[in-house]
This record gives structure tokens, C-alpha cells and sequence, in this order.
């Protein structure tokens, strides 16, 4: 079996531009301004981050960044070999940000009933000042239907190095989402059907396609030519950060064992709901990792 | 204390309590011919500004109401129909048939599935249904739930049998009739205010099901209306008036159904739960 | 005569479908479940048999001992406080004259709606912002209660749907007790100067206690049973605060295919339920003298 990606994504904060300029909130570029401006949001009576945690996937991408800034980007890869431990100190201060952030109140009240597509109704209706989500969803805010009020009026930004953290902070998140499976047991003319769809797929003109139309980052390199092209102003962040950034590092739940992604879900839920603290997180995470790692 | 009050007094009481079991429906009409969400918040226990029936239209087109209502009617029907005739000729051959040993055994059979709880088979179920390849068709609900109903079916046609006179099948048999007969039209007529309880019963208990309908059918156009309504809210979550368009939708046929053969209902279901 | 009810053909016509039917989509189930429930199967790898293994890990799995919590949390509530509550309605209702045909309609009929459909109406009744408890308790400064995301309340709210839609089911059932009670007991109780609640407490009551017994039996079951209304509302969440025992079961199955464990699951359930009715039935039924009037 052969595996190609359609394209890419990373995952960062989407702004009210807006609203920003109205309190005269300027992008964060440092953690203490993130901070910052989310105080300032709730001063204002808004929510700083929206959220909707009913899919523990959703809170999970914003924790997943947070410990590629805290213990670094090659943390990720290093929990099945033992190299990384879910309670070492650096991806414990990790999940502390995210509890830190949970009891100042920056995220959306009843967020545990919330589900993803909440999460962007809290944006796109001024409810919520920021929003950690992957870049696929920029392609929402170029849409009149969709964004209404809101329609080329969101920013993006990544999230800002931290201070005590590990490694390059201006590595960001990338991943490849869905793909497309070849079998290797086909007949001839199966074969030259493929070969044409792979030729079409991975060539300039459609890769720059889905970049245009879906804001989908593209899986092989383009041309600068054709990434002038790009007008969307979203896209247009995302790549110069892409551009600039040291790195990339992806999502654990590409790297880790079924069953560790599992715990994870119900840690995060338990940890927005207060109910367990970072280091208990990190500690069960760390036990079910070792049960995985020693069935392999 | 003075005898008008305490006669007034458990009409207060209920009152109240009926209140508090329309009050949600009515809460939910109204919502549903509000404008928009806004209105709704604003105004949440007043009677709509304007009436806006367009939710209503919108609501049938967008949760494909027709396709579910359809779906859910004719599984319903079909296998209360099946669940009645099944039920009444095994009731019929175990209750006046002359086999009286193999009668107490089959009779105890079919009641053992009395004491298992609905949902302790589903799992054995789903993967039954999947190695018959019959998933993700409408024969995976039929199937199970008209099994499902034959012991609480068959129990109670039997226990009205019973009491059935047998001079009215040797009137019969002397007049020529066979046994099928005799079943057809002597036995089933006598019997119908059971026939007609289980086939209520049973109709009620495919309409109304969800777990089945929801794990074993996954194609759109074969969900029944339960199902289909929660997929509805899944889809337009925040669209509430015309989710609770959605909902009255759902639950009309229902009421009017109850309206109908209250009587019957309630009565049916109460003869079932004292020998359930 | 007796050839015509002793033929074999017609008896076995009429048994054989029913039995086929019912042993196809029932029996064979519950023998499947008792066989799978000894394997490993997840739908992925070989599967191999691994005696108690699942019910070990049964018992030993937090999530699981967390939706057994639940189910009694469940019980509990049907049979103290839904039960007490069915049976002052039923009394309520079997005392007056007028009306007593519209509180009949009005209190059964959430029973006959789709559970799923009650699912989402008590959902959106539940909305904080936009539904019609908060706002209805924000009249008296109740600040905005998160219902079904608050893990504190969510299952509370499931309770009590769950209680709004079948308490009219047991008031119909305990009223029709009532109403075969002869009405010269109450009568001659009256005329000896009796009030309405001591008639309640020494006459109605005792008279009733086998119907009662009946419905704190199918409320237990039911208690059991509940899943349709929680993977509507809340399916499990949040944070397992609403999990009961099958939908742990059906999630364990579907969603992560873990078939074995899964049926093993509900074998569980099913004894949990064998062994209540029995302790019930042992410990309630037996000192019930029969009360001959």
C-alpha cells in the first residue's frame, strides 16, 4: 500500500481583527502579550479563547502546541521510544499552561458541552476574541454565508515562543491530514490510471487549486511564482510563517500508541474540568505510555 | 380547614404538575415559530412576534423529514403486523392446540426472553446482523425488533386465550371447520382488543426505538425519524427553531395517534405491566 | 373432534416462525454474547480465548465502576425519590372527581414520545443561554447553570428527564390499583372521621402494596437499562459524569470495536440485574403478607 497526502495543515490562533484594533490589542508576539490580550478580552466582558471541548480533539491540538514550546519539538516523537515522558518536567509545565489558562477563565464557560463547530460560532458572533484552530478552517472566513459580519476580518497568528522553553519556539505545528491509499496489487491498466491521478494531483496547477480554493497547504514544493498567486490573506500568514519558521513538529496522535491517544482525551477533559492537576496528567499519561511501550 | 380549599387543594397540586409536563411543549412551539435564536433569547416565554412558519417548511426540507417519517411508519407497521400474527398463531397453537407437553415447554421458551433486558444483546446483535450482511438495511431493525417483541406479545394474546371458552371451538368444528380455520374465524376475531393492545404496543416500540436504528443503519435515506432527528440537531446545533420544529414534527403523529386510542393505550399497557 | 386441534402440521405452522424468528435474533444472541464474552476479539487482530480475563479488567477499569456508580445513582433516584413522588400523584388523582381524565392524558403521555426526541427537547430546554430553565431560574438571580457540560449537574439533568418522561407511566399503573379499591373502605373511614392523608397512609397504601412492589421492580429495571436517553443528551459526557453501564457498553463496542470486552460488559449488566431482582424480590416480597379484603 501506497499513502500520499492531499496537503498539509498547521494549527494557530485565528483573531477578531476587528475587535482587536477596537481595544487596541495588537497580535501577540511574545507569550506575555497573548496573555495580556486575553486579559484584556475578559476585562471586556469577551471570551478570550473559544472553545468547544465536548471532542477532546479540539482542546487537544492547542495542548499539543503547547508542549512542542514547553519540551520542545522533538517531544513528540520521543514518548514511544522512552526518549520523552508524559511527566517530565517540561511537558508538565505544558499542560500547567493549559490549567493556568482554564482557572484565569480564558476559555468559553460550559465548554465540556460545546462541540467544534460551537467553537467557531463563538468567533464568527464576537462572542470569543481568539480561537486555536488548524488552518483549514481559513477558507470559513473568506465566506460571506459563513462568516457574515466577520468575512475577511480574521487574522492568524502563531502561537508565540514561551519563556523557559525548549528548543527552536519558532517551530510550528504541521501535519498531513487526509491522504489517499494506493493498493500495489493492480493490473496494468489500474496501474496507468493511478500513475495519471498522482500526476494530476501533485502537479502545480492543483496543488495551488486546493491552496486558492480550500487553503489546503500543499504537499510537495511549489514555485514562487505560484505561491504569488495565493490572495487569501490568511494563507497568505500561514505560509510566511511556514517560510520562516525553523520547523515543524507533529500532532502526538500521529506518533503514540491508540491507547495513549485514548487517555489523553479523557486527561484533557479532566484537566479543563479541574478535577485532576498537570502533574496527575502527566503521571497517568506516563502509565499507560509504559504499558503501550512494553507491548510492543 | 375550610372544606372548598381542601377540596381545591390536590386540583393546585396537579395543576401544577401538569404544568410542568406541558409547559416544555409548549415552551417548544413557541421557539419554533420564533424568528431566530436572538428572539428566542430575548423572549423566551412569549408568544412568538410574528409566526414564522417558514421554520416549519425549512425544517421538512433541510431534516428530510418526509423520508424519515416514511421509513419510520413502515418499519412500524410492518413489524407490529408481523409481531401480531406470529404471536397470535404461536398463542393459538400453545394455548388451544392439544399438545400439552410440547405447549408448556415452547410457552416457557419464549418467556425467558421476558427476564433479558433490553439492550444486553445489542452488542451480539450488531455483530449477527453484520455477518448476515444484512447491515445498514432495513431488515436489521425489523428483524431483531419484531423477535424482541414476541415474548411480551405472546404472553399477553395467550393469557386472553386462555379464558376463551372451548365450546366455541366445538361449535365450530362441528360445523367443518379446520384448524386454521377455526384460528381465522372464530379465535381471532374473539381475541382482537388483545390483538389490537400488542399490535399498539409493539407499533409504539418501533417508532420510538433509537439504539437499534441508530448503530445497525448508517445510509441516510434509510433512517427512521428518531435517528434522523438527532442527526438533525447534530447538523443545525445552533439553528434552534428549527430544531424544535424538528421536534414537533416528531411527536405529532404520536399525539395524534394518542388521541386517538387513549383508552386503548392505557389500558393495553397497564394489563401489560401488572402481568409483566 | 380432537384430530382437528391435535394437527401437526397446522401446530407446527403456527410455532415454527415465532421459534425460528425468536431464536435466530434472541437465543442465538445471548449464546454468542456468553461465547464472545470470553475472547479478545477487537475486530483487528486473531482473536483468542481469555477465560475471565474481561471481567477481571472489568473490575478493574475506573470508567467502568464509574458507570455502575451511575446506574445506581439511577436507582436510587427512581426508587426514592420518583417512586414516593408516583405514588402521592396516583393518590392525588384517584381522589378527585372532576379533571381526573385530563390528569390521566396529560401525565402519560411523555412516555409514549421517543426517548431520543425527549433527549433533545430537555437539551434544548437545558440550552444556557437560550433555554427555558435558566432563564426561568434566572428570574430568582439563579446565576446560568451549565447543565449538561458541568459534570456537577449533567447527570442531575438526565435524572430528571429521565423522571419528567416516565413517572405518568407508573402513576397510570399504581392509579389503576387505586381505583379497584372498593369505595366503601374510604367511605366508612371518612364517615369515622378520618382525615384524606391518614386514609392515604393506613388504607390506600396497604392496599396497594403489590403494585407498588411491581413498579419498584420495573423502575430498577429501568434504571438498568437507561441508555438511549444519555447518548442523546450527553453521550456519557462530560468527563463520564453520565456514563451508565450500557452506554459504556455499546461505546466500548462500537466506537473502539472491542467486541470482546464489550459483550463481556453485558453479561455483567445482565447479572447485576438477575442478582437486584433477586435481592428485591428475596428481601421485600417475601415478608409482604397478601392483604385479603
Amino acid at each position: 500500500m501506497y499513502g500520499l497526502p492531499i496537503g498539509g495543515n498547521t494549527e494557530g490562533f485565528y483573531y477578531n481583527q476587528e475587535m482587536f484594533t477596537k481595544l487596541g490589542i495588537k497580535v501577540p508576539t511574545s507569550l506575555e502579550e497573548l496573555e495580556a490580550a486575553a486579559e484584556t478580552l475578559k476585562k471586556n466582558n469577551i471570551t478570550p479563547i473559544a472553545m468547544g471541548s465536548k471532542g477532546a480533539w479540539v482542546p487537544l491540538m492547542l495542548a499539543n502546541t503547547l508542549l512542542g514550546r514547553y519540551a520542545g519539538p522533538d517531544v513528540v516523537n520521543g514518548f514511544t521510544s522512552g526518549a520523552a515522558k508524559w511527566n517530565s518536567p517540561e511537558v508538565v509545565a505544558a499542560f500547567a499552561k493549559y490549567e493556568e489558562w482554564e482557572k484565569n477563565g480564558y476559555f468559553t464557560k460550559g465548554e465540556l458541552g460545546l462541540e467544534y463547530g460551537d467553537m467557531l460560532n463563538q468567533l464568527l458572533t464576537g462572542k470569543a476574541g481568539m480561537m486555536f484552530d488548524g488552518s483549514w478552517r481559513s477558507s470559513v472566513f473568506k465566506d460571506v454565508e459563513q462568516a457574515k459580519d466577520l468575512t475577511g476580518k480574521v487574522g492568524y497568528f502563531s502561537m508565540p515562543a514561551v519563556p523557559g522553553g525548549v528548543g527552536d519556539q519558532t517551530y510550528v505545528n504541521g501535519n498531513y491530514g487526509n491522504g489517499y491509499g494506493f493498493s500495489v496489487d493492480l493490473s496494468e491498466s489500474e496501474l496507468a490510471a493511478v500513475k495519471a491521478f498522482i500526476k494530476n494531483l501533485y502537479s502545480d496547477e492543483m496543488q495551488l487549486r486546493g491552496l486558492l480554493e480550500d487553503g489546503v497547504l500543499p504537499s510537495m514544493k511549489l514555485s514562487d511564482d505560484a505561491l504569488a498567486k495565493v490572495e487569501d490573506p490568511i494563507v497568505k500568514t500561514v505560509m510566511d510563517i511556514m517560510k520562516n519558521a525553523g520547523g515543524a513538529f507533529s500532532h502526538f496522535d500521529s506518533t503514540v500508541q491508540s491507547d495513549v491517544y485514548k487517555v489523553s482525551e479523557e486527561q484533557i477533559q479532566l484537566l479543563i474540568a479541574g478535577r485532576v492537576s498537570a502533574q496527575e496528567v502527566g503521571d497517568a499519561l506516563q502509565k499507560v505510555q509504559d504499558d503501550a511501550n512494553a507491548k510492543q | 380547614m375550610p372544606t372548598a380549599i381542601k377540596r381545591a387543594f390536590p386540583h393546585f397540586i396537579l395543576f401544577i404538575y401538569v404544568g410542568v409536563i406541558l409547559l416544555p411543549f409548549v415552551f417548544i412551539i413557541f421557539s419554533s415559530l420564533k424568528e431566530s435564536n436572538i428572539e428566542i433569547a430575548e423572549n423566551p416565554f412569549g408568544f412568538p412576534v410574528e409566526l414564522v412558519f417558514e421554520n416549519y417548511v425549512e425544517a421538512w426540507v433541510k431534516a428530510k423529514i418526509n423520508v424519515y417519517f416514511f421509513n419510520s411508519l413502515y418499519l412500524s407497521f410492518s413489524s407490529a403486523i408481523v409481531g401480531v400474527i406470529l404471536a397470535a398463531a404461536t398463542a393459538f397453537a400453545v394455548t388451544r392446540m392439544k399438545f400439552a407437553g410440547a405447549s408448556k415447554w415452547i410457552y416457557q421458551f419464549v418467556l425467558v426472553g421476558m427476564l433479558i433486558p433490553g439492550n444486553v444483546l445489542f452488542i451480539a446483535q450488531y455483530l449477527l446482523v453484520n455477518k448476515l450482511g444484512i447491515l445498514n438495511t432495513h431488515w436489521a431493525l425489523f428483524l431483531p425488533c419484531t423477535a424482541g417483541a414476541l415474548p411480551i406479545s405472546v404472553l399477553l394474546i395467550a393469557a386472553f386465550m386462555k379464558a376463551i371458552p372451548s365450546e366455541l371451538e366445538e361449535a365450530a368444528i362441528v360445523d367443518g371447520l379446520g384448524s386454521i380455520g377455526l384460528f381465522a374465524r372464530i379465535i381471532l376475531p374473539i381475541t382482537m382488543p388483545a390483538l389490537v393492545t400488542v399490535f399498539i404496543i409493539n407499533f409504539l416500540g418501533v417508532w420510538n426505538e433509537y439504539l437499534l436504528a441508530n448503530f445497525f443503519i448508517s445510509k441516510d435515506s434509510l433512517r427512521t425519524l428518531p435517528t434522523g432527528m438527532v442527526g438533525f440537531r447534530d447538523a443545525f446545533q445552533t439553528n434552534y427553531a428549527l430544531i424544535c420544529a424538528g421536534i414537533i414534527y416528531s411527536v405529532i403523529p404520536v399525539l395524534i395517534l394518542y388521541a386517538f386510542l387513549q383508552e386503548k393505550i392505557i389500558d393495553g399497557i397497564t394489563a401489560g405491566g401488572v402481568k409483566g | 373432534m380432537k384430530s382437528t386441534l391435535r394437527n401437526p402440521t397446522v401446530y407446527m405452522l403456527f410455532i415454527l416462525p415465532t421459534i425460528m424468528l425468536y431464536f435466530l435474533f434472541f437465543i442465538y444472541p445471548m449464546l454468542s454474547s456468553v461465547y464472545y464474552g470470553f475472547t479478545d476479539w477487537n475486530g483487528l487482530d486473531d482473536t483468542s480465548f481469555v477465560g475471565f480475563d474481561n471481567f477481571v479488567k472489568a473490575f478493574s477499569d475506573a470508567n467502568f465502576i464509574n458507570s455502575i456508580k451511575n446506574n445506581i445513582y439511577f436507582i436510587l433516584f427512581s426508587v426514592f425519590i420518583q417512586v414516593p413522588l408516583i405514588i402521592f400523584f396516583a393518590i392525588l388523582i384517584g381522589g378527585v372527581k372532576r379533571f381526573q381524565g385530563l390528569y390521566k392524558t396529560t401525565v402519560f403521555m411523555p412516555s409514549l414520545i421517543s426517548t431520543a426526541v425527549i433527549g433533545i427537547l430537555w437539551g434544548f430546554i437545558y440550552e444556557p443561554e437560550v433555554g427555558l430553565l435558566n432563564n426561568f431560574l434566572s428570574l430568582f438571580g439563579v446565576e446560568t447553570i451549565y447543565w449538561l457540560a458541568d459534570p456537577n449537574w449533567a447527570l442531575l439533568a438526565v435524572l430528571i428527564t429521565n423522571a419528567w418522561q416516565w413517572m405518568g407511566f407508573f402513576i397510570i399503573l399504581i392509579l389503576a390499583a387505586i381505583l379497584a379499591i372498593p369505595k366503601e373502605m374510604n367511605e366508612a373511614a371518612d364517615i369515622d372521621g378520618t382525615t384524606g392523608f391518614q386514609r392515604a397512609v393506613y388504607i390506600t397504601v396497604p392496599l396497594i402494596k403489590p403494585i407498588i412492589s411491581v413498579v419498584i421492580m420495573l423502575s430498577i429495571a429501568g434504571a438498568m437499562k437507561v441508555i438511549d436517553i444519555v447518548l442523546v443528551m450527553t453521550n456519557g459526557g462530560p468527563i463520564g459524569s453520565t456514563e451508565v453501564m450500557a452506554s459504556y457498553m455499546v461505546t466500548k463496542a462500537i466506537r473502539y470495536s472491542e467486541y470482546g470486552y464489550g459483550t463481556s460488559l453485558s453479561i455483567i449488566i445482565f447479572a447485576f440485574a438477575l442478582v437486584l431482582t433477586a435481592i428485591y424480590q428475596l428481601v421485600f416480597v417475601r415478608n409482604q403478607e397478601r392483604v385479603e379484603y
